[in-house]
């Protein structure tokens, strides 16, 4: 003969089966979301780098800006070699930014544009410093272009050294650098401005980048 | 598997359930006191007892849908296949749910909305066909009146073939002949040695087919043979006392 | 499976091209949203029948309303915003199972701790979201509210299917004993039903379909397709056969017609929307049958 004796209702494994659950949830959750939080995807900027987006101030930004456009240009207009930098009257005539005097010029410290085209053999340099003279809070930028043309032929270009440089330096009595070699620059208190692009923007929302 | 409702096994008998001391509270109200009686294997077993007295709560308590406290066993030669027929079946009477559906839904793993299975077809016929549901298979639950709707409790509950019938008021809504199906049904099934303890009102009915009767109004008030506790005085006493 | 996905782009920017199908089918995101489509119509039609018969409707549009906040703590906590999937399912799982259990245990009617747990997870939603304008454009979150089919890629279908299959393998088997448990739970567990265990597995899988339907028609919106498919298939169905098929068809339809049709016709309509406005012109149809027509007819009173 069997014999069962009925279990009273309990609800206490519902409580415990519950609470369990929640437990699993979390975690499974949390390990899931702590595997897809993507590093920081900003560059890691080296003691002598700064940022444009975070360490220069509003005005110094458009400076920087406009003068990253005009690198491009003026990258452009040197071409192959055979066209000569572009000096500044030129640029000026072109109405290119940050180099035309305008209303904007005023408003950005109203920096004074030297030009200087060192020699230096099969490496084309160009150098544009802008100090500001009006007082504030506007630093110095400094424009390196450097073009190697030496054993370039046709398709296959390797450029060990990127066509532009853009510096910074806080100092607005800063000499006009002699020897424009990262090592020089930095020594002299030069600070290389780097740019934060927009895909590192969409990586650093979307995660992986991929939608 | 056809399991037929009529079987020639009349010997064997269902399980006996023993009553120990059982007390229900539910938050500060005491609904059950010191509840003890046994239902004998095989037999028609009764309770009675005044609205509110704790009925269906004994009767869950078996079922073990209660946090009661104290002893329900159930003894039995074998495995104990129970049948439950509730007092109402709760839904929605616009869904669209016949009766073939609701059995389908009961008895088949495989949803009832593909129709039933071959297999099950016969035993569910037959349980139809018992309680008098056959030309109704077609119609939807809510057309059903508050009779076929017990009937239809009463069908279900017959698949798989119980041993242990528990039963919730099932006369509530059934007609004359209704009742007279039910009581046919019940000494049949008694007849196979199926033990059934259910709730009742009409104490004429009581009288004439139940074995035991327990009147419980919070506490058990009597137990015993129907023709001997059923007397007016106690019968009285039961439903007047609170 | 994004490889198959290929394929089926592929075929349909071919017969798209030869005039078998409409022209925009050569666009990636409609046939990725035609596919969407097609998993979501029977998976919502068919749950869409347990979510009528249990009167959850107000519960799912709970849940869907809980994926927003879901969404601003998975931005707030770093993931990203075009798919936040571990944060959504997170919180909404949570939000499911806590709401129902506190349904179980107060004894309150079911309508009352739903407003109360959906008015709790709007305001705290509401409050992570002042924090999240701050990363994100707010209009990723319109996606999130109506439905977005520009932005489905392969791993929102790659969710979908899997859903899907899980739903349909778990819930086919159990769905008789979910139905029996929303009949009667005491008869139920006599005939051996977990009710309280099924009932909380239902409401997992709302949760999760609710989550995983979320790009195609909205968190605003996936309430209404579970319950205007299932509610039109009720005007006209004489069986659980018909209620079920019926549900499953109209459901289907309407996702694929508010997906294609918008598109066809230029109307710049978010897809959520569309989708439930069709689904809505079923209902009225079948209203209109049930009214008019002598065998759907029942008392009023």
């Amino acid at each position: 003969m069997e014999q069962q004796i009925v279990k009273p209702l309990s609800t206490r494994s519902e409580v415990i089966c519950l609470a369990m659950m929640v437990v699993v949830v979390v975690m499974i959750s949390g390990g899931v979301i702590a595997g897809r939080i993507r590093p920081n995807d900003e560059k890691v900027l080296k003691p002598h780098q700064l940022s444009a987006f975070r360490d220069l101030n509003s005005l110094e930004q458009g400076t920087f800006n406009d003068l990253y456009a005009a690198a491009m240009e003026i990258n452009e207009l040197h071409g192959t070699g055979d066209e000569e930098w572009p000096s500044l009257a030129t640029l000026e005539d072109e109405c290119m930014p940050p180099f035309v005097k305008d209303r904007v010029w005023k408003k950005r410290g109203r920096l004074a544009w030297e030009h200087r085209v060192p020699w230096s053999g099969t490496r084309h340099v160009a150098l544009y410093l802008g100090v500001p003279r009006d007082a504030g809070s506007f630093g110095c930028f400094f424009l390196v272009m450097i073009h190697d043309h030496a054993g370039k032929r046709p398709g296959t270009e390797t450029v060990e050294h990127p066509p532009c440089e853009i510096w910074h330096h806080d100092d607005v009595n800063v000499a006009f650098p002699e020897i424009v070699t990262d090592e020089a620059l930095m020594v002299k208190g030069w600070k290389e401005v780097v740019a934060y692009k927009g895909e590192e923007e969409v990586q650093r929302l979307k995660g992986d980048g991929r939608s | 598997m056809f399991v037929p409702l009529i079987d020639n096994k009349c010997c064997s008998k269902g399980p006996g359930v023993l009553f120990d001391r059982v007390n229900l509270t539910l938050g500060n109200t005491s609904i059950l006191e010191n509840i003890s009686f046994t239902i004998d294997p095989g037999t028609i077993h009764c309770l009675i007892g005044p609205n509110g007295g704790g009925k269906t709560s004994l009767l869950r308590s078996l079922l073990g849908q209660m946090p009661h406290t104290g002893e329900i066993a159930i003894s039995s030669p074998g495995p104990v296949v129970m049948g439950y027929v509730p007092q109402a079946l709760d839904f929605d009477h616009t869904l669209p749910i016949t009766v073939d559906d609701f059995m389908a839904m009961v008895c088949q793993g495989r949803p009832a909305f593909t129709g039933i299975k071959a297999v099950h077809r016969p035993s569910i016929d037959q349980a139809l066909s018992r309680v008098g549901l056959t030309k109704k298979r077609k119609r939807i639950l809510g057309q059903l009146s508050g009779g076929e709707r017990q009937r239809l409790l009463l069908a279900q509950a017959l698949l798989p073939f119980p041993n242990l019938l528990l039963m919730d008021e099932p006369m509530a809504g059934l007609d004359k002949d209704g009742g007279r199906m039910l009581n046919d049904l019940l000494m049949e099934l008694k007849h196979q040695g199926v033990t059934i303890f259910w709730i009742h009102h009409d104490l004429k009915e009581v009288k004439a087919i139940a074995d035991r009767v327990t009147c419980v109004n919070k506490g058990v008030l009597f137990s015993g043979q129907p023709g001997l506790v059923l007397s007016s005085q106690q019968i009285l006493d039961a439903f007047s006392a609170r | 499976m994004n490889s198959f996905y290929d394929l089926i782009r592929i075929f349909c920017e071919h017969w798209a091209r030869v005039g078998v199908l409409p022209e925009s089918f050569q666009y990636a995101f409609v046939v990725n949203s035609i596919l969407c489509a097609m998993l979501i119509g029977p998976l919502l039609g068919g749950v869409g029948t347990m979510v009528v018969t249990k009167h959850l409707a107000f519960f799912s549009q709970a849940v869907g309303q809980a994926a927003l906040t879901g969404v601003a703590i998975g931005i707030v906590l770093g993931e990203p915003y075009t798919s936040p999937y571990a944060s959504l399912f997170g919180f909404c799982i949570l939000f499911g199972l806590v709401m129902n259990f506190t349904r179980n245990r107060t004894k309150m009617s079911s309508d009352t701790v739903i407003g109360v747990f959906l008015s709790i997870s709007l305001a705290f939603g509401a409050c992570v979201l002042l924090y999240v304008t701050g990363k994100v454009n707010m209009h990723v979150l319109d996606n999130i509210l109506f439905g977005s089919i520009l932005t489905i890629n392969d791993t929102d279908m790659n969710v979908l299917l899997v859903i899907t299959v899980i739903c349909a393998s778990v819930g086919l088997p159990l769905y008789n004993r979910m139905l029996m448990a929303s009949f009667n739970p005491s008869l139920a567990h006599v005939r051996g039903i977990r009710v309280k265990l099924l009932e909380y597995l239902f409401i997992l899988m709302i949760t999760v379909i609710t989550v995983a339907s979320l790009k195609v028609v909205g968190a605003v919106l996936v309430e209404a397709l579970f319950i205007i498919p299932a509610a039109s298939a009720r005007n006209i169905s004489r069986s659980m056969k018909g209620f079920f098929f019926y549900s499953v068809t109209f459901s289907t339809l309407s996702c694929l017609v508010g997906v294609i049709l918008p598109m066809e016709l230029s109307i710049p309509v978010p897809s959520g929307g569309a989708i439930i406005l069709v689904a809505s012109v079923f209902f009225l149809a079948t209203a209109l049958i049930r009214m008019a027509g002598g065998r759907f007819k029942d008392a009023a009173i």
